[in-house]
């Protein structure tokens, strides 16, 4: 993989921030587009803009091909059986939001929701409002002191009643990766529905739906290279079957009266409305460069950008880092300095051109198990270098001595 | 770094807050925070003849809050409820020193929620109040 190479790809990268040389590093927040992904939007709306599914004619025709290619692609690159199991969201908060109600509706009063303490707020909330709705409870599992997931706690968790075990595959605070495999095999086991969480694996790592044997699967475009505003729910085809769709109106249905409507075939079933055409069509082209890197080439990039990151910071006194120290982990990179608050600390970085994140995360309540306010997170994608990381590490020392910490 | 953001005064009142912690009796508690960022502060006050007599503050934030809320508290105690009131952004921008726009929701946050206690204060006719959960 030639870092310098791929670096070229990205426009923004380029970059000027203060008069320095911009180092890209809040990964887990967005990614950055390369041109491929930029011109095959362009390129959509410049020569075959059309609304899909829509007559005969045959620059719709086009558009349809090229928007249901997208979801082709999408179903291959996570190992679905076909396109009619890929849904394109806006992201992984509205695929999560699509469960919470389509899948939801068929809880009862005292029926459980297993979640865990680590969940971004997007695996929380929704659930917490069908808890409103319907009267359920949601449960969830703890985490060990070293960030990883407190498998007992789980497994102690579930009863009968359990009827949905939805669980981040890697933490976007600590980059804990979770045994999602294993708690397939404990959802199973319970009669419950799995629901994965993998808005910080799928742009990392190799995801296999069939091989962690969940029932459904949420991710963001956004994350690995593609536009904002799509994201994509995979959901087993006799699940989705079986489900009432979440928004309703054109496009989703096969016919209509005036008593009612049936619904369209899937995945047509749970995308109402006008979709995002030429983002979805990106999002292909995003896939498409995803898989000429290989996917398992990123990953080794990244474990070494986070092995390097984690070495510099800790060669800083007074830096402490967060996250399983051994196990899998993604390229994440959690911390705090002492004495200097993260948004200091982001602050001083950022007049560096050294863009990272820093707060709580959208994980407030793993956040409070950490007994933290906040942490600096730095997260790395297929383009970053050692010496953007190192970069950082030289941003954390500025902030220590403005701070005397 | 050609504006000095970290000034002198806000390093040492973020090092060294003043008046930090909550009074047991008090006449106005006022706290909320900050969402997107995730700071937070709680306002204690006690009000004797239309007047701060005292005043602690609590909470969790970056430097140029933690600075502002503990500057606010040295510029209200013993000032009357108007005075206090009176207080403008530019006021205690000029005391903390340079406050880029991308930090001034830090700097406002105690002072919102300062003001919004004394109003809650005021509305109640001189009764105990509690303001809990402000956004800002």
């Amino acid at each position: 993989m030639d870092v310098q190479r791929i670096r070229k790809d990205f426009p923004i990268l380029k970059r000027i921030i203060n008069g320095k040389r911009m180092a890209y590093l809040d990964n887990a927040a967005t990614t950055q587009k390369p041109w491929q992904v930029l011109e095959a939007e362009t390129e959509f709306y410049a020569n075959h803009n059309a609304n899909i599914h829509r007559g005969l004619n045959a620059l719709s025709q086009e558009a349809t091909r090229m928007y249901e290619g997208a979801h082709e692609k999408t179903a291959a690159f996570i190992g679905a059986e076909s396109m009619e199991e890929i849904i394109f969201t806006k992201n992984t908060t509205e695929s999560i939001n699509l469960l919470a109600y389509s899948l939801g509706e068929k809880l009862r009063e005292g029926d459980e929701v297993l979640l865990t303490k680590m969940e971004h707020h997007a695996n929380i909330v929704p659930w917490q409002q069908l808890a409103k709705r319907k009267k359920i409870k949601v449960k969830y599992a703890g985490i060990t002191e070293d960030g990883r997931l407190d498998m007992e706690s789980l497994e102690s968790m579930v009863s009968e009643r359990t009827k949905i075990i939805s669980v981040a595959m890697a933490s976007n605070i600590l980059g804990t990766i979770n045994p999602v495999e294993k708690i397939g095999r404990i959802a199973k086991k319970a009669g419950a529905h799995f629901i994965v969480d993998a808005a910080q694996s799928v742009p990392h790592t190799k995801v296999d739906v069939k091989s962690i044997g969940c029932d459904f699967l949420a991710f963001s475009g956004h994350k690995m290279l593609g536009p904002t505003g799509i994201g994509v729910l995979y959901g087993k085809r006799e699940l989705l079957d079986g489900m009432e769709p979440f928004l309703t109106g054109g496009d989703m249905i096969s016919t209509v009266t005036l008593e009612g409507a049936e619904w369209n075939r899937l995945p047509w079933k749970f995308e109402a409305g006008t979709p995002n055409i030429a983002g979805g069509i990106a999002f292909g082209a995003a896939l498409d460069y995803l898989g000429k890197i290989g996917i398992g080439n990123a990953e080794a990039h990244e474990k070494k950008l986070l092995a390097h990151g984690m070495k510099r910071l800790s060669e800083i006194k007074g830096v402490e880092q967060y996250g399983p120290s051994k196990g899998q982990r993604t390229g994440i990179l959690p911390f705090n300095l002492n004495g200097v608050h993260p948004h200091d600390l982001s602050e001083i970085m950022g007049r560096n051109a050294v863009i990272i994140r820093a707060g709580n995360h959208c994980a407030q309540p793993l956040m409070r198990e950490m007994g933290i306010e906040g942490v600096a997170r730095a997260s790395f994608y297929i383009y970053n270098t050692e010496e953007e990381i190192d970069l950082m590490a030289r941003s954390v020392e500025q902030a220590k001595k403005i701070f005397g910490a | 770094m050609t504006k000095e953001l970290y000034t002198e005064i806000i390093l040492d009142l973020y090092k060294h807050p003043q008046n930090k912690g909550r009074l047991e009796d008090f006449d106005i508690e006022a706290g909320g925070g900050n969402p997107v960022c995730g700071d937070m502060v709680t306002f204690t006050m006690k009000i004797g003849g239309g007047k701060i007599t005292d005043i602690r503050f609590y909470g969790g934030g970056c430097a140029i809050s933690t600075a502002a809320e503990s500057l606010l508290t040295e510029m209200v105690k013993g000032k009357s409820l108007k005075e206090a009131k009176e207080i403008t952004p530019e006021k205690l921008f000029a005391e903390l020193g340079n406050i880029i726009e991308t930090r001034i929701k830090c700097a406002l946050l105690g002072l919102t929620v300062l003001k919004m206690g004394i109003g809650e204060y005021e509305r109640s006719g001189g009764k105990k109040a509690i303001v809990k959960g402000i956004v800002v």
